[in-house]
């Protein structure tokens, strides 16, 4: 039997997505060099809360990430996916319900992350009501996606559904489960995890967004843009198999390797390290795997901006994931934890293999989405040029910058003193590279606006009407005996494994969760991880101003630059003193270990400063210490307190086992409002004018408790 | 009982047990896209994705 088939390609949501993707690509760009010069300079915070560098970040990660490389993920699968499936998308309305909920989010995300509306997790930082919008759309994404691959039109699901299978299942695990708090308003909430446990499951997510947003959907387009592009097949199929169930079993595990050195047992950081290292197994071969697919067209790599951007994109991926590993060797990590070679790490990943497989993936997909040519493949080619420019001055200054910070903090004298004890003389030492830095996101950032301009030119260029063509309206698709799909019908095992959605949705589920398992588990069943007796009585939970003064310490973002964690290695500890242990933080919600020290660690920075040395410094940093790159946090002498919600926070973190007694949360406001008159006093007697409830006295509150809730202090 | 035991597990065995499990399913796997008949039968989807159609296609 034979007959035709002829339908239309959902080609107005990719459109959509696409304009989304350049769109969004723009603001984190942009955000990034704005957050680049406040490194370089601290004068760019301009002393207002919403230009902070620890409230920006935090955009401009989440802009990259979510906006920038999401549209585009969901440009190149709703593209892809209808080709290789041979049908339109499930369902239209459920297609644009996704696309403009996660322009929602992402605005939410632009509009409360400035305004210091956080949860203080990485990657993870939009509020509660954000974190369910975000639930809701993604299902509705995964739904579509599942029941668009169920009528599909072909018998086979190519290897890039896989991955974008093990995509939207992953996700949805990694969202869900990191994402658990306990809401105490409308827009704060405290998550159910605490300390090392938080630790873990907040690296789990990490690591894996990393794996599941920003590499796994990228294979699968990969696996459908080079051959594309060259036209011609996969260099392997077998490998892209093997390659697929390696990274989703593998990859789940890796998350410890964050936490090299630091509190976290020795078993999951060794489990972290074994499985980062295999990873270069079926990383390697993905890459390969790409990379060969190109074989015989090698001719268009001098002629095909589209096939430069992807080769550049696969080459990249190969970099960033022989570095990976490299960093998760305790030894490497040591010195290269806390540091910009992790920010060169990221951007090389980001720019280089997220950036360029996006802007390939674009070049070739907006000629085609508009029916037309693209408007100038020379334009195409500088942007190209440029890109690569960018990014070697971004990643380059960044690896000097991070090897210097890693070599100066653990250089000691002949005395076995450290040679640089002022964590400031570091800091002075690399602001060049800071200025070098920015120069490549400027130049990166030149490229993508040649893109811009290319792309509008492009889509003015296409005739008008052409995309209400009718002859150009259906595709018609020949189904036949004999064809391939046919000759597969044989195959009972191939039948079951490889074309079944649900089947293939419950193995990937069953690979990440027995991973995830595995690893997480043990933290929360173990009766040996925390030693009760360290400091001689037990550990305390933070007093009711303490913990005001903590949410300040979240809003504010100040893990963004200082970390809370004293490694076992003799750089920490000869500048910061004893290694930190689980029950330093065992009742913080969330964490505060941090992943970048652009200022110096706080984990025993309690007491360490007198109360009025905090006043000054954080009014004006430069003042206190020379050379400080830190910015004013003038907005806290003037802001207030919210004493009301505090007897509210103390009764959540009570339910959460934090061992307040009753009279503690009842009496929290008064409790808060007596310690902070106390500080206020001390301050008022050294000559500062100081009223009662401003906002910094908190913080100092808090800072000074860092390091002294364990061994019954107060 | 599961509980107790859990608890009390020296946690240190867990690398070993997993990267046995991971090489597990990696063989597997390696058995799996080699079994017989599959040459065929992935000689022909590897080229899958060319194949599409549409008159404004490449």
């Amino acid at each position: 039997m034979e007959y035709t088939t002829k339908f239309k390609y959902d080609d107005e949501i990719v459109r959509k997505f696409t304009l989304a993707t350049l769109v969004w690509g723009f603001v984190a760009f942009l955000v990034g060099i704005y957050v680049a010069l406040e490194l370089a300079s601290h004068q760019f915070n301009l002393s207002l809360p919403y230009f902070s560098f620890g409230r920006l970040r935090p955009l401009h990660t989440n802009a990259a990430i979510f906006a920038f490389a999401g549209n585009g993920i969901f440009a190149g699968i709703y593209y892809s996916l209808q080709r290789v499936l041979k049908t339109r998308l499930f369902s239209d309305k459920i297609s644009n319900f996704h696309f403009w909920g996660w322009q929602l989010i992402i605005v939410s995300a632009a509009l409360t992350l400035p305004f210091g509306l956080t949860q203080g997790k990485e990657y993870a930082e939009l509020i509660w009501p954000i974190d369910i919008a975000i639930a809701v759309v993604w299902l509705a994404f995964g739904y579509n996606m599942i029941r668009t691959i169920l009528i599909r039109r072909v018998e086979h699901i190519y290897v890039a559904v896989w991955f974008y299978i093990a995509t939207f299942v992953t996700v949805a695990l990694l969202h869900v489960f990191n994402s658990l708090a306990v809401p105490f308003s409308l827009i704060g909430s405290y998550p159910i995890y605490a300390g090392v446990s938080d630790a873990l499951v907040q690296w789990w997510y990490g690591h894996n967004a990393v794996a599941f947003f920003l590499t796994t959907p990228f294979l699968g387009l990969m696996y459908y843009f080079i051959p594309k592009a060259v036209n011609r097949p996969v260099y392997s199929y077998r490998l892209s198999v093997v390659h697929f169930w390696t990274l989703v079993f593998i990859y789940i595990w890796a998350g410890p390797h964050h936490l090299l050195n630091s509190a976290v047992p020795d078993w999951a950081q060794n489990l972290g390290v074994a499985f980062s290292v295999m990873l270069w197994i079926p990383s390697w071969g993905g890459m390969i795997n790409g990379l060969l697919t190109i074989r015989g067209a090698w001719d268009k790599l001098r002629t095909d901006p589209v096939v430069k951007f992807l080769a550049l994109a696969a080459t990249f991926y190969g970099m960033a994931t022989f570095e990976g590993p490299l960093l998760s060797l305790k030894s490497v990590s040591e010195l290269g934890h806390y540091t910009d070679w992790i920010i060169a790490h990221v951007h090389s990943g980001a720019l280089g293999w997220n950036g360029f497989l996006t802007f390939g993936m674009i070049y070739y997909l907006v000629p085609k989405l508009w029916k037309t040519e693209l408007y100038s493949k020379d334009l195409a080619n500088i942007h190209f040029w440029t890109g690569t420019l960018g990014i070697l001055i971004y990643v380059i200054s960044m690896y000097v910058s991070g090897f210097t910070q890693g070599l100066m903090w653990r250089e000691v004298t002949d005395s076995g003193r450290l040679a640089y004890p002022d964590f400031v003389q570091t800091v002075v030492r690399i602001i060049p590279l800071y200025w070098i830095r920015t120069l490549g996101g400027v130049v990166y950032l030149g490229g993508f606006i040649v893109m811009l301009y290319n792309v509008r030119m492009t889509i003015l260029k296409a005739p008008k009407g052409s995309l209400e063509d009718p002859s150009d309206e259906y595709t018609p698709y020949q189904i036949a005996k004999n064809t391939h799909t046919e000759s597969l019908t044989t195959s009972f095992s191939h039948r079951v494994l490889e074309r079944m959605p649900l089947v293939l949705t419950v193995l990937v589920l069953v690979g990440v969760g027995f991973g995830s398992l595995v690893s997480l588990a043990p933290m929360f069943l173990s009766a040996s991880v925390v030693d009760s007796n360290y400091g001689g009585s037990k550990v305390r939970g933070y007093s009711a101003l303490e913990l005001a003064g903590r949410d300040i310490y979240v809003r504010e973002g100040c893990y963004t630059c200082h970390s809370q964690m004293i490694r076992k290695t003799v750089g920490d500890v000869l500048r910061y003193g004893p290694a930190s242990r689980i029950e330093d933080s065992l009742y913080d919600r969330p964490f505060q270990w941090g992943s970048k020290r652009i200022g110096p660690d706080l984990a025993r920075e309690g007491t360490k400063y007198p109360n009025l040395w905090h006043y000054r410094h954080m009014k004006n940093p430069q003042e206190v210490l020379t050379g400080s790159i830190m910015p004013s946090y003038g907005w806290l002498y003037k802001t207030k307190i919210d004493y009301e919600s505090l007897p509210r926070k103390l009764g959540i973190m009570q339910m959460l086992n934090v061992p307040y007694s009753d009279a503690e949360v009842e009496q929290a406001l008064n409790n808060a409002k007596d310690d902070a008159k106390q500080i206020a006093d001390g301050l008022r007697a050294e000559g500062e004018n100081v009223k009662d409830d401003q906002e910094i006295l908190a913080l100092i509150a808090y800072l000074q408790a860092l390091g002294q809730t364990v061994g019954g202090a107060k | 009982m599961i509980r107790e035991t859990l608890m009390h597990l020296h946690w240190s065995v867990l690398p070993v047990f997993s990267m046995l499990v991971f090489f597990t399913v990696f063989i597997g796997v390696i058995f799996w896209v080699n079994r017989s008949g599959s040459k065929e039968i992935y000689q022909k989807l590897n080229a899958v994705v060319l194949e599409e159609g549409g008159s404004h296609e490449r």
